[in-house]
């Protein structure tokens, strides 16, 4: 059985952008859960345990929702405290010499301002990536 | 012709901070500036709420640093109950302030300042970053993580959790300290002191190598503001704000309660953060800094030994003098996490520490309350004002990368000044101008995040707002 892990990230106080936070919170399935504000390195501890690590947050950008495997090639920030789902794979490798399977699934979202409800759309795009995950985790048992 | 330059670190909230670089006609810079969005978005979001959420609610602010929030926070509204907090609840609350000194501390310099000091500014660009230094130096990318990981397992033993802890309440904290959970943390810190000790040779063989560097690189006279204990000594938890001139001269002491008679906020037409100074100065003769460099400016010495040995060496590099060289900061981070750690040693030794004596309750009787700390990047003020019943009526919040924001600008354009050349714009130029605010540490990141843009884009525009060229990182 592989071991699996989901981290939801975001702020639940920026509207939309707890969008991973709270399908975390829907997800019933057998499965280890995380709740992060933001990727940072150290949790490369964490990822090597797992066989396949999935990553749950908000995108400003691009479909209702989309799930893509992770490679370790993206651009990297020198400003920011923020580590990427890439970064994050490639610490793990290098220093571990593990290699998880690491996969992101993005919810659309568009409001960001202050306050702890999601947009209507946003609630859609939500209850889409619940059963999308569901579905994915009953796949991997199977 | 002017042309501009705009650095955009881009977060999903646009606008988030950009830098912007004008050149003349000939190419070379005119002025630059630093920009960055304020945070009071979050003061208004907190109005009418009941001032008790408050410590659970601000560390949201920050992904980072929310320890610094919930401890701000937390003072702030020890003040509104009126209660003098348990001794043991202030050792448990500076407990946990340590942890967060360590991982914050750690995470910046191995994370950010690691590439330039290590792998040079003007080194490939798709090699200098985090993953080139790992995949250069693995063994010493495992010790960032064990630091910052052993920085965050104080945070999660002592207050529950490892982010947005609901630990500190008003009036203390609502756990006491298990004896389990003190002699893990025991266990581990002299380990972490050798892992610092390392950082700190690589510090200082930078700053031998780059002496000249060092001394001129975003180098310019500012005040100097920041806590200290009674004695003049460095105090990140508690303490009297201490206001130091560019010459070194301590002008003034004062209880963190009295901020508003002497800080004042400058507004300037390009920016939405507003420019802090100290008020009897006026601005921009108040201009200051704060965070690592600023406190070990401020500070007469260091109260735990190892720490201390290695301010004297700080200190005796401008002959007692404020050093004013941004690259600074970067030393001053490990001087600080060294303490941290000593610190976090005498806390645990503190036999109160172990005491159940962690929490005095009380009602709403005063209606404001202001909170203190020194937070990673600097000091850190949470003010409220609530009503009879404790609802909050209105915020304040200065955030250390408030407080730095006009040494940020300043140090962006004499750096700017220095390496960008319009005519020929290469990327350690841009390299070095964005290294000038890796020293500062600000947090841009902030409130939120999300998978969306690419983290810099560099854009030329003309005098008529016209993009003629830009350089995007990928």
């Amino acid at each position: 059985m592989k071991k699996i892990l989901l981290i939801g990230f975001g702020n639940e106080y920026r509207r939309d952008d707890g969008l991973g936070i709270k399908l975390l919170d829907l997800i019933e399935n057998n499965v280890e859960k995380m709740k992060v504000q933001e990727l940072t390195f150290d949790i490369s501890e964490i990822l090597k345990d797992y066989d396949i690590v999935i990553f749950i947050d908000a995108s400003i950008e691009g479909d209702e929702i989309s799930f893509r495997k992770i490679s370790g090639e993206k651009a990297f920030s020198p400003l920011t405290h923020h580590t990427s789902c890439e970064e994050l794979l490639i610490w793990t490798k290098t220093l571990y010499g593990k290699t998880p399977e690491f996969y992101l699934l993005s919810l659309r979202g568009y409001d960001f301002d202050f306050g702890e409800e999601l947009s209507k759309k946003a609630e859609e795009n939500l209850k889409k990536g619940l059963e999308f995950l569901k579905g994915f985790l009953e796949g991997l048992n199977e | 012709m002017e042309k501009k330059i705009t650095i955009s670190p881009v977060t999903r909230i646009e606008g988030h901070a950009r830098v912007t670089i004008h050149l003349n006609d000939e190419g070379k810079v005119e002025k630059a500036f630093f920009h960055v969005d304020q945070f009071r978005g979050f003061e208004k979001f907190s109005e009418g709420r009941h001032f008790s959420e408050m410590p659970i609610i601000t560390p949201r602010i920050c992904g980072i640093c929310p320890i610094s929030h919930h401890l701000a926070s937390a003072k702030a509204t020890d003040e509104i109950i009126g209660v003098e907090i348990p001794k043991t609840a202030k050792l448990l609350r500076e407990l946990i302030h340590m942890g967060q000194i360590i991982q914050s501390h750690s995470m910046h310099f191995f994370e950010l300042a690691g590439p330039d000091l290590i792998l040079g500014w003007d080194a490939d660009p798709r090699i200098r970053n985090v993953v080139g230094l790992i995949q250069a130096n693995p063994e010493l990318a495992l010790k960032a993580v064990k630091l910052r990981k052993f920085g965050q397992r104080i945070i999660e033993l002592v207050a529950g959790r490892r982010i947005h802890p609901t630990f500190a309440v008003p009036g203390g904290v609502n756990s006491a300290l298990t004896p389990t959970a003190r002699d893990e943390i025991m266990k581990g810190i002299d380990e972490m002191i050798g892992y610092i000790k390392e950082g700190i040779k690589l510090a200082e063989d930078f700053i031998e190598k780059n002496k000249e560097e060092c001394g001129k690189f975003a180098s310019f006279p500012t005040g100097y503001l920041g806590l200290v204990k009674d004695d003049g000594s460095l105090e990140l938890y508690d303490g009297k704000i201490r206001f130091m001139d560019k010459d070194g001269n301590i002008v003034k002491e004062f209880k963190p309660q009295y901020y508003l008679r002497y800080i004042g906020e400058k507004v300037e037409d390009w920016s939405y953060l507003k420019f802090p100074y100290y008020k009897p100065f006026g601005f921009p003769e108040g201009v200051y800094r704060v965070g690592p460099l600023a406190r070990l400016n401020i500070a007469d010495k260091i109260s735990t030994p190892i720490a201390n040995e290695e301010f004297k060496k700080f200190k005796s590099i401008n002959n007692g003098k404020p050093l004013e060289g941004s690259l600074y900061y970067h030393y001053a981070r490990l001087i600080e996490t060294i303490y941290a750690l000593e610190r976090t040693r005498e806390i645990l030794e503190d036999p109160e520490a172990m005491s159940q004596d962690v929490l005095r309750l009380g009602e709403v009787t005063n209606e404001e309350g202001i909170g203190v700390v020194e937070a990673p990047r600097g000091t850190l003020i949470h003010h409220y004002w609530v009503d009879e019943k404790g609802t909050i009526e209105k915020v304040n919040l200065i955030v250390s990368t408030g407080h730095n924001n006009w040494a940020m600008s300043k140090a962006v354009e004499q750096v700017a000044k220095a390496y960008v050349d319009g005519k020929n714009l290469k990327e350690g130029m841009l390299n070095r101008v964005e290294g000038a605010i890796r020293c500062y540490d600000p947090c841009l990141s902030c409130s939120t995040h999300a998978i969306g843009k690419m983290p810099i884009v560099v854009e030329l525009y003309d005098n008529n707002g016209n993009l003629i060229d830009f350089v995007k990182r990928d």
